[in-house]
């Protein structure tokens, strides 16, 4: 995946918006990879993300000369994205509720009154076995889908707080509190898993 | 500038970040130097974010990439 730089990606756009189709797919194809992460981490099965992400980038071809280039068109197609998965959402109704449900054990809110003990020098080795990765694929499996997606769109596809607030139309304020909160939650999953592992108790750096 | 444990807690993604300016983040450096609790919270969200970011990503399969690419290349407008 290549990053375009503003210039190119405005010559692109340009030429994209005449009906250029390999403009617009030199345009889009380094987003591929990001909108796909995006959608797997909305929908949790492949083949939704699939579709999200084709009608996610034929709505944007659709409604390429309605983009008024304010934001990168990565952002664009990260709110269109957004857009998709949660009508696609909507529709599975059921699933909707189960991820809007509370996070297991309902303790996220008291991260502040409890004693904190450093994951240890050893947890960013360990995150190389699959233990720990499971318990951090879990954790952000569980995350309300809101924070989920700040979560994906910072922390996962590396973009700046004003690009998430941009794809999202949310204030900064809003795009940066829930991004606290969602690794407020992440971090006292993976607390309880390396306190457990090795069983320390009360130790504050 | 004294801060408050409520404050500093309500910026450390931030701080974490590198996102917040050199006078509140001098406020809560000097803050955390005296504040073990504080100390804690921004060691265990900034290995957190590390964490994160280290997950290994799955990308778009090749094929699917590869009809996606055609459908936008191919189809007609009026088709969409």
């Amino acid at each position: 995946m290549t990053t375009l730089d503003m210039e190119a990606e405005a010559a692109l756009l340009d030429r994209a918006k005449t009906g250029d189709r390999e403009a617009f797919w030199e345009l889009a194809a380094g987003s591929v990879d990001p909108i796909y992460r995006l959608a797997l981490r909305l929908m949790k099965r492949e083949e939704d993300a699939e579709d999200v992400v084709q009608e996610s980038f034929l709505k944007a071809l659709d409604k390429i000369g309605e983009f008024q280039g304010k934001s990168r068109f990565n952002t664009w197609l990260h709110r269109i994205a957004v857009n998709q998965g949660l009508m696609k959402l909507r529709k599975r109704r059921s699933d909707v509720f189960s991820m809007d449900a509370p996070v297991g054990g309902g303790e996220e809110g008291d991260a502040h009154f409890m004693e904190l003990a450093d994951f240890g020098s050893s947890a960013l080795e360990d995150l190389e076995s699959s233990e720990a990765a499971t318990v951090l694929e879990s954790a952000l499996e569980e995350l309300p889908i809101d924070l989920r997606t700040i979560v994906v769109m910072r922390d996962v596809n590396r973009m700046s707080n004003d690009e998430v607030a941009q794809a999202l139309e949310l204030p900064l304020g809003a795009v940066k509190w829930r991004l606290h909160r969602a690794r407020t939650i992440l971090r006292d999953r993976l607390g309880e898993y390396f306190a457990e592992r090795v069983c320390r108790t009360g130790e504050t750096g | 500038m004294t801060m408050k444990c409520s404050e500093v807690l309500a910026c450390i993604s931030e701080y974490v970040d590198k996102e917040v300016c050199p006078d509140s983040c001098s406020a809560i450096e000097e803050h955390l130097a005296k504040c073990s609790h504080c100390r804690a919270q921004v060691q265990t969200i900034t290995q957190t974010v590390t964490l994160v970011r280290r997950m290994k990503n799955c990308c778009a399969q090749k094929d699917m990439v590869i009809r996606l690419q055609r459908r936008i290349v191919r189809i007609d407008r009026g088709k969409l």
